[in-house]
């Protein structure tokens, strides 16, 4: 019997360029970086304003309501009367109050979108899933 | 009895230069492929906020750009706002119920909330239900 012996490693192998490889390398690592989004983009859910409500049994269940104004020149966040300068002092409230009425948020027209939006987030933030956003203004 | 060896297989020459080229054919071509669909949005500073930790779908159905000077822009194209009533109503006749239609609004964080309120007004008026505001994660460097 004759057996033929099988070395390892006796295949010829072909050299990689290096230099090409890297080009390309290179090249996708510009384009993954000049097409990726450095800024995540995320969302906030708000329900708009339906009808009027209608009394009675819902009078138990009333949302908390916080206006969103622009006061001695810049926005501010009412509730009651207690006005707020910042998200986090208004979230802070809100977390202690009932969420089963859920919340309108009542923007006013005159103060920028980033100020809905901090109020949006702070009821989220506080808790509340029944959020609505109200036009005024 | 006799055993034929292994037969030695030549591994063929790995050309370099024509992958080269058909790397960098794929490469124009995503490139091209996504800059059209990144042209749908236009670019905005929106609201600096976490949201909700549900990223933006880029499939909802309407997705409304807000710039800061009020201006309304659908898939990058400007509209009025009789436009895009009309956009709203075809997307409401397509779907067949206004409660399956989605609303993203991406809007400038330096825009007056007044731009904002009309648009949430007309989408009231049309019986849209809901929306969304897209927001920047601060924290959210990828």
């Amino acid at each position: 019997m004759r057996f033929v012996k099988h070395s390892k490693g006796n295949s010829e192998l072909p050299e990689l360029p290096m230099t090409s490889l890297i080009d390309v390398v290179f090249l996708l690592l510009v384009f993954f970086i000049v097409t990726v989004n450095f800024l995540r983009e995320q969302e906030l859910w708000s329900a708009l304003q339906a009808e009027q409500r209608a009394s009675g049994q819902a009078a138990d269940l009333r949302p908390q309501i916080v206006l969103v104004q622009n006061k001695d020149g810049a926005p501010a966040f009412v509730i009651g009367d207690r006005v707020f300068r910042d998200k986090q002092s208004l979230t802070d409230l809100l977390v202690l109050l009932p969420k089963e009425g859920g919340v309108f948020v009542k923007v006013s027209g005159d103060v920028p979108i980033q100020a809905a939006a901090a109020a949006l987030q702070a009821t989220k933030d506080a808790g509340f899933i029944k959020v609505t956003y109200v036009p005024a203004g | 009895m006799r055993f034929s060896g292994p037969k030695r297989r030549s591994v063929a020459p790995f050309a370099m230069t024509p992958m080269v080229d058909v790397v960098l054919l794929l490469l124009i071509f995503f490139m091209f492929t996504s800059q059209f669909s990144q042209i749908t949005r236009t670019p905005l500073d929106l609201p600096e906020e976490p949201g909700e930790g549900v990223e933006v779908d880029d499939s909802a159905a309407i997705v409304l750009d807000l710039d800061k000077d009020g201006q309304i822009f659908v898939a990058a194209q400007p509209v009025d706002m009789d436009r895009l009533v009309r956009i709203v109503q075809v997307e409401i006749e397509r779907r067949g119920d206004v409660g399956m239609v989605d609303v993203l609004i991406r809007a400038d964080r330096n825009a007056s909330a007044k731009h904002l309120n009309a648009i949430a007004r007309r989408l009231r008026a049309l019986g849209v239900g809901s929306w969304k505001l897209g927001t920047a994660d601060p924290g959210g460097a990828r």
